[in-house]
């Protein structure tokens, strides 16, 4: 186990003072992580990197504390979409990578900040995959007697809860989302249209409150099989 | 919007060119309305293979590419449970509500006197038919299946390495119609066929489970090791099954763990 300084935040930051001190005060410990994902590197990060990663951002430390929380967000969202397991942790780890090479940044040469970490992340993803695949092979090596204690499966439960809790639903979001799933191919694409026209919203709309619907959903079946 | 979403599919399967991708990476990491489109893109991505309306190729890509994480498993094993449930609804609301019992005239008590008789007569020719029918092939499906199970000692770990196969994932649940199972077209599947069975549970790595196919009610190949293999921070059970017992209909394939207990239940149609 590794102690290792993270820019990892879990509040929203309202201030680049209080950015500092996360900053300087937060060591990660997380055996999952170290597990998943052994990091080649652990960065000792200094105030000057910091204050040369925020002037990355913005000569003005608000601003500048601001599009950190953006960079980072969206660098979550990069991990997450290529199918990450720890976007969080990947989006530091490219942070911190970013800060302890944050002397080689060349302003002269005008490159978006948003180019700049998207390299560094590129790199994290890489090892981040190739681990996984060393972990898959090596897994395949060990060979174990099956635990039946680790055998659930849990899908009949859910499909129950997913019953119980469509019940609890408000009727109309629970006509929605029946109706959103009712139909398959061309027949299902007309279905959503009509439904777009019937809730006078556009396809856009339409997703985004079955989304809501299926999050609730999700959340009241992670309860009921608990 | 739709040439964006399919786009955006092409992107979550790994199928764009390199500058197309990098676009979108930093489109992702700059533009947080993005997220919505690439969410909806998913959803879909995932409904299209449930539907079974994505090609050979997309299908590899799906499952070396997309299905690699827990929630992308779990988000398919909820749109697969909602989409029973939605179709299970509107069944039940197609289905006729059942006559009144009509009244009898003479011809048609007596047919439904011997009605009885004529039904027990044809079930015990059926029932011998049957037991020389299964003792017929039970010799040929042993030596078969002796031989898929010498193939499935083979190492699948290596997913793009299997290229030869059609490949069918399938997840649990149980469907009660041929509409809401994922279906694959006979003509597309390779002589071998390989399938894999997603695990929402973590079971040890290389565990091996007791799989029995099942066309309707009927037993149709056993195969007594699967084994189950590491996909990104899941588990999926792979083996290779013959075309040959695959034909038109509707299949289920229940897993069993090593002391004889219900592991999961898998269903697909062959169309």
């Amino acid at each position: 186990m590794r102690l290792r300084p993270c820019l990892r935040s879990g509040t929203h930051i309202y201030g680049v003072a209080e950015l500092k001190i996360q900053v300087l005060s937060c060591y990660l410990i997380n055996d999952a992580f170290e597990n998943s994902f052994s990091m080649k590197n652990s960065y000792e990060l200094g105030q000057d990197q910091f204050d040369a990663l925020l002037g990355l951002f913005s000569a003005d430390r608000e601003v500048a504390g601001e599009k950190y929380e953006q960079m980072r967000s969206g660098l979550m969202r990069f991990f997450q979409f290529k199918g990450c397991h720890d976007p969080d942790a990947l989006a530091d780890d490219t942070i911190n990578r970013v800060a302890s090479k944050i002397a080689d940044f060349d302003p002269k040469k005008n490159i978006k900040p948003s180019s700049y970490f998207y390299g560094f992340a590129s790199n994290v993803l890489l090892e981040y995959k190739r681990t996984s695949r060393q972990e898959t092979s090596l897994g395949e090596t060990q060979y174990r007697s099956v635990d039946v204690e680790d055998v659930e499966d849990d899908t009949d439960a859910r499909s129950s809860c997913l019953h119980k809790c469509l019940g609890e639903l408000p009727p109309h979001d629970k006509g929605l989302i029946v109706d959103y799933y009712t139909r398959e191919g061309r027949e299902k694409m007309e279905l959503r249209k009509q439904m777009c026209d019937r809730f006078g919203c556009t396809t856009a709309a339409l997703h985004t409150r079955v989304f809501r619907i299926k999050a609730t959903l999700r959340h009241c079946i992670e309860d009921c099989v608990k | 919007m739709q040439a964006d979403t399919k786009k955006f599919k092409q992107y979550l399967l790994g199928d764009l060119p390199g500058d197309q991708t990098e676009a979108i990476d930093l489109q992702i990491i700059t533009d947080e309305n993005l997220a919505e489109e690439l969410s909806l893109a998913e959803s879909e991505l995932i409904e299209d293979y449930l539907e079974g309306s994505l090609t050979d190729d997309e299908k590899r890509l799906f499952d070396a590419n997309f299905m690699i994480s827990d929630a992308r498993r779990q988000e398919l094993n909820d749109i697969s449970l909602l989409k029973n449930y939605a179709r299970d609804l509107e069944a039940q609301k197609k289905q006729p509500a059942p006559d009144a019992a009509p009244r009898l005239g003479v011809v048609e008590l007596l047919k439904a006197y011997l009605r009885p008789l004529a039904l027990a007569a044809a079930v015990v020719v059926l029932l011998v038919v049957g037991l020389f029918w299964a003792g017929y092939l039970s010799g040929s499906v042993s030596a078969l299946e002796k031989e898929y199970a010498e193939l499935n000692k083979k190492d699948l770990n290596n997913v793009s390495e299997l290229t030869g196969y059609s490949n069918v994932i399938l997840s649990t649940g149980s469907f009660r119609d041929a509409n809401s199972a994922v279906r694959q077209s006979e003509e597309k599947l390779s002589d071998t066929v390989l399938f894999r069975l997603v695990l929402l549970t973590k079971v040890g790595d290389g565990s091996t489970f007791k799989a029995k196919v099942l066309r309707g009610t009927s037993l149709v190949f056993t195969v007594d090791a699967a084994k189950a293999y590491q996909t990104g921070e899941g588990r999926d059970i792979r083996m290779l099954l013959p075309k040959s017992i695959l034909q038109k209909g509707q299949y289920q394939i229940k897993l069993e763990n090593a002391s004889g207990g219900e592991a999961g239940t898998f269903a697909f149609v062959i169309e």
